[in-house]
């Protein structure tokens, strides 16, 4: 599942805790909005009290643990017919 | 024909064209075909052993290719706009440019110029599909490209 453009709650390792607490100081768990993500790991915009931060934090991917989403399954749009008709019997 | 659109597209490099390409450019007719500079007539021959017809329906190809990148350039530019729309008078898409990822530059408040970088497969998600939660991840991408983070968790 692609992340960038979400808003994910993310849990951090226990390592991440220790590479991470100065960053977000006390949290072993925060939501953030992913604003890219790579090999390395994921760049998060994460919300201060007056959301006026544009800071981005890099979270490498072993230090989070797990991370949870809204995801809504939605049926695709229909898309107008390609033309194609059955043969008539 | 196509509206104009108030905004830059700018495709770098050449996009690689698809199968249905392919098969509707090897279906032109020699009308349709362009045509090679002696350049290209030397390098469809040494380099990839092709005869001209063979080239230029490649070539052909590749223009679909194109055509077809710039046509999803102006549909994204577009639903930018619309998002952009949303904000007030005060932001402009200026261009909308593809390659190995999209791109977006937007003037935004204070003469302030944002450059937003949207992924591949947010963009074939947003076009082709256009499911709700998709079309609020590059709203997302904008809104922070542009400042106002502070409508992220509003929408």
């Amino acid at each position: 599942m692609d992340l960038t453009g979400r808003l994910v709650h993310f849990w951090l390792s226990p390592a991440g805790k220790e590479a991470l607490n100065e960053v977000i100081p006390g949290g072993a768990d925060f939501e953030a909005l992913v604003v890219e993500e790579n090999s390395i790991g994921l760049w998060l915009w994460i919300p201060d009290t007056e959301h006026e931060s544009r800071e981005v934090t890099l979270l490498k991917w072993e230090y989070f643990a797990a991370a949870s989403l809204e995801y809504q399954p939605e049926a695709p749009r229909e898309r107008p017919p390609t033309g194609f008709q059955a043969p008539k019997d | 024909m196509a509206a104009e659109n108030s905004f830059e597209i700018y495709i770098r490099g050449v996009p690689g064209d698809r199968e249905d390409e392919r098969r509707r450019a090897d279906q032109a007719p020699q009308s349709e075909l362009p045509p090679l500079s002696g350049e290209e007539k030397k390098v469809a021959k040494k380099l990839f052993d092709r005869t001209e017809e063979q080239y230029q329906r490649s070539k052909l190809a590749l223009d679909y290719a194109g055509q077809r990148s710039k046509e999803r350039a102006a549909m994204l530019g577009r639903r930018v706009q619309e998002i952009l729309g949303e904000l007030g008078p005060g932001y402009r898409l200026v261009a909308v440019a593809g390659g190995d990822r999209w791109a977006l530059k937007i003037q935004a408040e204070h003469d302030r110029t944002a450059s937003i970088t949207v992924p591949f497969e947010l963009v074939d998600d947003v076009l082709d599909f256009g499911a709700s939660q998709d079309v609020d991840r590059l709203k997302n991408l904008v809104l922070f490209g542009v400042g106002r983070q502070e409508l992220i968790l509003k929408h």
